[in-house]
């Protein structure tokens, strides 16, 4: 177990790797002179030149992308133009918000699909069903800051329970979770109960229950732990897509998280913070794609992953 | 009744009735934490290098200034005892107030005046400030209490500027102390002392148990949040997080007004907003486009559209809070034909396209104008630009056309000279017009007002006719707080002043 | 196809995929919405009551009415003539998306699994590295280098759906690669050209087809998304992704600016999801629950 972790993580650094030359290419991907952005198209050769050599854009590609690499691997991302803080600390500022978002997020999708996946593939084609497969398509076709625009509108400002925006506790991560957390509540009670249906079919649930051992026993112990794969299967699928939904969430209901830091330095061209934020976002998806490839093979030991 | 008994109801009654009549109609409380909502955090704790309008803020509350104004723009002294101008305008004489202590325990005198004038003079620092005060050529201390400033010309906006940061005492001893640090541990002489400041977060200020003015403040404590995001300042005030709003979107005032428990106060401000034309880059290197541009916009629509009917259009840097605005100057109106007819003389009949870099809180006004100008023939393009961004590009030439506000001066000289003058230290649209330059260096050196006003007039009708900027609007000064916020008082500046404010016990 | 449906015996399989189709409500559902959306896209100009970008200065953020459907925004414009022309910039998102993804995608799987060996081991590690990337992280990402258009913003979406269409083709690929009609054909003297365009991309296409669906969707969403943060369309344009962005501001005064956009594009996005599913429910019964 722990020869597979070690082999899956050494493959994992030249992607890493690669990631990092990727993301250190934005920079200089620029149309222009990065300098001229930064200064206008007025400024003195002098100007420029001092500028290029303050940030180290007057040395060799190479070199620059050790240099960054080299600081970036120690947790130093630079420095945001605009406020001078180190782009880790914001980055680490942020992050309790984003992650409490999330992971709000997957409880209560997880609230929702497991039961309605469930009953829906044990009581087939029943009204639960029904309602299930509605909401599995419903859920997953909303665009989530329509749902969230709509949600504001109803809990916040007609009923009033609940603030429209901002942070301040758990309480306003209610709404951006519930917005958050629906299309992957969608996806996740599909693929259970079609998981679900896939095992209660299978000959040796027939044989049990035909050996009349309870329902629930037969639910319970093996078409439960088998479909749960098919439910890791799904989340793992969706991480790229949920931490996408999580800046749009964060961007509707103004959170101070790590999604808003990204739309909001890009928008003030405070590139070293851009370039850090998407690093950050890239490493962390890979090492959460990573940790979902081991639970995988964790709980089907059926399965090699090469 | 009998007589006697007659007498005693009635000078009981008298006497109940003197005493509610002499009673303060609302005795204000001492104590409690006022929390304030801003629109964004502070750059600096350094009067002598902000520049940012949202600083002044905390400022007033931490700093005693030589002179206030008051809600008449009267010049109010402060920390100035009396004063006299001698020489035609060339000497001022300042006597200083007596038992003021900065909030380190060190004494505010004439020695402390001198040493923050030099400060703000010397050249080292680069200071904002210099500029402001540049005719001041020599400060003396003629004794403890007395200060005497000569001036290289008369200038009529001085004791104006000094009821802005120029006018602010910074305590010697503690700029000593902390050098470069002091931009975080401000020391003044003001009702409040510095506690602390965490970024983005809040900024905290405690009573000055040794405020010079006995009986003030009322407050223990007030608490600066900033709040960049217009309607989540907003809930916040809704909600009770926040007991004062400072800036709120002219969409957001109707709410404001008809929600409970919420006061709303709207005065004329100083500010203005407006559209800056390269000058040097085409196609608004030719008058005759500008001048398009100026009478395709229509500001009325704009007034009632975007601002919903609050503020007054603006044709002028001089909003109508001020002497010197022009009200008889009428030719501001839109005139789709006399546009086309100077877009033709421009030698751009068939139009032309650029773009305008903006914030995106004023893209609904943006579009209007975009509106408006398709209609003659031009093709506006809209950018949106975060606000560090957007003031970078303006500092360094970087755009075409680029809409941002000013917020405006007590003294009409304060938001016209700068942008005007072709050695204004704000004029980046580089604008050069002699005659300009001539009748603003008059109107500041000028000490008669009503002269003044005529020559301000003048600098409207030339602007409106070189048209370097595109003014739009005069927006309301508006400011929200809640009905258990007592004693403020709302002036054209836009400043919370918190000395007087006390809250009723809940 | 033809060959497989020789082997079935009887009717072509395309026959039994559009009869499983037209039973299927859920694929009909999605063909019918497909179908509205394409139309109101291409007789914008006919439905349409107003200039979606003409101002009305008199008429600013009025409620639904006889005169304005579905009321006006803050500068007085025709929200239903907006939501209209709307359907125009999505259609355009969710073909350029797939065309672009399509263009760099197809090849890059057809050589993959074609060639194979080390060509196609790098061709796959290029895509992981894409891969690496949560989609709209990337998008935003390109379309902050290319600046805020809604050409670029397109383009960063194709890019992200490349490793998709590539990975599916590729797979394809191989399995068709060793069938036995195959290698009949190359042994019969075929080039490469003619087997991959003649025998390889026609099995294909059932799959690329469900793909594309699933893809011009969320082509869609991720156009309005991008929109949405102010990082595609600009206005005056009016896209759906735009118009919620506006309508987020006026919540509370006037929750209409945001409602019909928003249910706008959840139709459409619906639809597309709902034809995919319906497509690959009729061409692989098997899947079907």
């Amino acid at each position: 177990m722990l020869q597979l972790i070690g082999r899956r993580l050494l493959a994992t650094l030249p992607l890493l790797l690669a990631v990092s030359v990727v993301v250190f290419s934005f920079i200089h991907m620029l149309p222009g002179d990065p300098a001229v952005l930064f200064l206008g198209e007025e400024a003195t050769p002098d100007n420029l030149a001092r500028f290029r050599a303050k940030l180290g854009f007057d040395r060799p590609l190479v070199v620059q992308y050790g240099d960054w690499l080299g600081h970036a691997v120690r947790g130093d991302l630079g420095r945001s133009i605009r406020t001078n803080q180190p782009v880790t600390q914001a980055i680490v500022e942020r992050l309790p918000v984003t992650l409490r978002l999330i992971g709000m997020a997957m409880l209560i999708s997880l609230c929702i699909a497991l039961p309605l996946g469930i009953i829906s593939a044990v009581k087939r084609n029943s009204g639960v069903d029904l309602a299930s497969t509605f909401f599995a398509l419903f859920g997953f076709s909303t665009p989530n800051f329509w749902l969230g625009l709509i949600l504001i509108y109803v809990f916040a400002l007609v009923l009033r329970w609940l603030p429209p925006s901002g942070f301040d506790g758990t309480r306003s991560l209610i709404l951006p979770a519930i917005t958050l957390g629906t299309a992957l509540a969608a996806l996740v009670t599909r693929q259970l109960r079609s998981g679900m249906l896939e095992v209660l079919r299978q000959d040796y649930v027939r044989t049990a229950q035909a050996k009349g051992l309870a329902d629930r026993l037969v639910i319970g112990k093996h078409a439960l732990k088998n479909a749960l794969i098919s439910v890791v299967t799904v989340i793992g699928l969706q991480i790229g897509a949920l931490l996408g939904n999580t800046i749009i969430t964060e961007s509707l209901f103004a959170l101070p998280g790590v999604g808003r830091l990204m739309i909001d330095s890009v928008f003030s061209r405070d590139f070293f913070v851009v370039q850090g934020v998407i690093l950050f976002l890239a490493v962390g998806y890979v090492v959460a794609n990573l940790v979902v490839d081991i639970l995988y093979s964790y709980l089907d030991p059926r399965i090699r992953v090469h | 009744m009998a007589g006697w008994r007659r007498m005693v109801l009635l000078g009981v009654l008298a006497s109940v009735g003197f005493w509610l009549a002499t009673a303060p109609a609302d005795a204000q409380v001492r104590g409690g934490t006022l929390r304030i909502g801003m629109d964004a955090d502070n750059t600096t704790m350094d009067p002598h290098l902000s520049t940012a309008a949202v600083d002044r803020q905390v400022y007033n509350n931490v700093y005693g200034k030589l002179f206030d104004i008051d809600a008449k723009f009267g010049i109010v002294p402060q920390l100035v005892q009396s004063w006299e101008v001698k020489s035609g305008g060339l000497l001022y004489v300042f006597k200083l107030r007596r038992g003021v202590k900065f909030h380190d325990g060190t004494d505010f005198n004439a020695d402390i005046v001198k040493w923050n004038f030099d400060r703000m003079r010397d050249p080292a620092l680069a200071s904002p400030r210099r500029s402001e005060i540049a005719p001041v050529k020599d400060v003396k201390v003629v004794d403890p209490y007395t200060v005497e400033l000569a001036l290289a010309a008369p200038y009529a906006p001085l004791l104006s500027v000094l009821t802005d940061r120029a006018g602010m005492m910074v305590s010697k001893a503690a700029v000593e102390k902390y050098k470069d640090d002091y931009a975080r541990n401000p020391v003044g002489t003001g009702p409040f002392r510095f506690v602390e400041w965490v970024k983005d977060d809040h900024l905290t200020i405690k009573r000055f148990d040794g405020y010079w003015e006995k009986g003030l403040p009322y407050l223990d404590e007030v608490i600066y949040r900033p709040i960049p995001d217009q309607s989540v300042r907003f809930t916040a005030m809704r909600t009770g997080q926040i007991d004062f709003m400072h800036q709120i979107a002219p969409k957001d005032v109707a709410a404001a007004k008809a929600e409970k428990g919420l006061k709303v106060s709207e005065i004329p401000s100083l500010w203005w907003q407006g559209i800056h034309l390269n000058n040097q880059v085409a196609p608004f290197t030719s008058k005759p486009i500008r001048q398009a541009i100026w009478y395709a916009v229509d500001r009325t629509v704009i007034q009632r559209v975007a601002y919903q009917g609050l503020g007054t259009p603006a044709w002028s840097p001089f909003p109508s809070s001020m002497w010197a605005q022009d009200t008889d100057f009428s030719d501001w109106r839109r005139d789709p034909a006399k546009a086309k007819a100077k877009l033709a003389e421009g030698g751009m009949a068939n139009g032309f396209s650029f773009t305008v870099k903006g914030l995106p809180a004023q893209v609904q006004e943006l579009q209007i104008i975009q509106a408006q100008l398709k209609d003659v023939g031009m093709d506006m393009k809209i950018e949106q630009l975060e606000f560090g961004k957007l003031l970078a590009d303006l500092n360094s030439h970087n755009f075409v056309a680029l809409r941002i506000g000013w917020s405006g001066r007590p003294d009409p000289d304060g938001n016209a000279h700068a942008f005007l003058h072709s050695k204004g230290g704000l004029n980046r649209v580089r604008y050069s017009n002699p005659k300009m330059d001539e009748l603003l260096d008059a109107a500041r050196s000028e000490g008669d007002q009503a002269k003044r006003k005529a020559l301000y007039a003048q600098v409207t009708r030339i602007a409106a006719e070189d048209a370097p900027y595109i003014w739009i609007h005069h927006d309301a000064e508006v400011k929200v707080w809640g009905e258990h916020v007592k004693g403020f008082e709302h002036i054209s500046d836009g400043m919370i002043r918190v000395k007087g404010v006390s809250l009723d016990k809940k | 196809m033809a060959t497989r449906a020789a082997a079935l015996g009887g009717t072509s399989l395309g026959a039994i995929a559009l009869g499983q189709f037209r039973r299927s409500i859920v694929g009909l559902v999605g063909a019918a919405l497909v179908g509205l959306f394409i139309l109101v896209a291409a007789l914008a100009p006919l439905l349409s009551p107003y200039d979606p970008v003409a101002t009305d200065f008199a008429e600013v953020l009025t409620p639904p009415s006889a005169k304005h459907l579905f009321g006006t925004d803050d500068i007085g414009r025709d929200i239903l003539s907006r939501v209209i022309y709307g359907s125009r910039v999505s259609m355009q998102a969710g073909l350029f998306t797939v065309a672009v993804a399509l263009s760099i995608g197809l090849p890059l799987g057809l050589i993959a699994g074609y060639v194979g060996g080390r060509v196609d081991n790098l061709l796959m590690r290029a895509l992981e590295v894409v891969l690496s990337f949560p989609g709209l992280v990337l998008a935003l990402g390109i379309t902050a280098v290319l600046g805020p258009k809604l050409i670029h913003a397109l383009f960063a979406i194709g890019v992200v759906f490349v490793p998709n269409f590539a990975r599916l083709i590729r797979a394809q690929v191989l399995t068709v690669k060793e069938n036995d009609f195959v290698a009949a054909a190359r042994a019969l003297g075929a080039s490469d050209g003619r087997l991959v365009i003649l025998h390889i991309l026609p099995n294909c296409l059932a799959p690329l087809l469900v793909q594309s669906s699933f893809s011009v969707a969320f082509g869609i969403l991720t156009e309005s998304a991008l929109s949405f943060l102010g990082m595609g369309t600009q206005p005056p344009t009016p896209s759906w992704g735009i118009m919620l962005s506006m309508g987020r501001g006026y919540l509370e005064q006037a929750p209409w600016l945001g409602a019909f956009p928003g249910a706008a594009i959840f139709l459409t996005v619906l639809g597309f999801n709902l034809l995919g599913d319906g497509i690959r429910d009729a061409l692989d019964p098997r899947l079907k629950t």
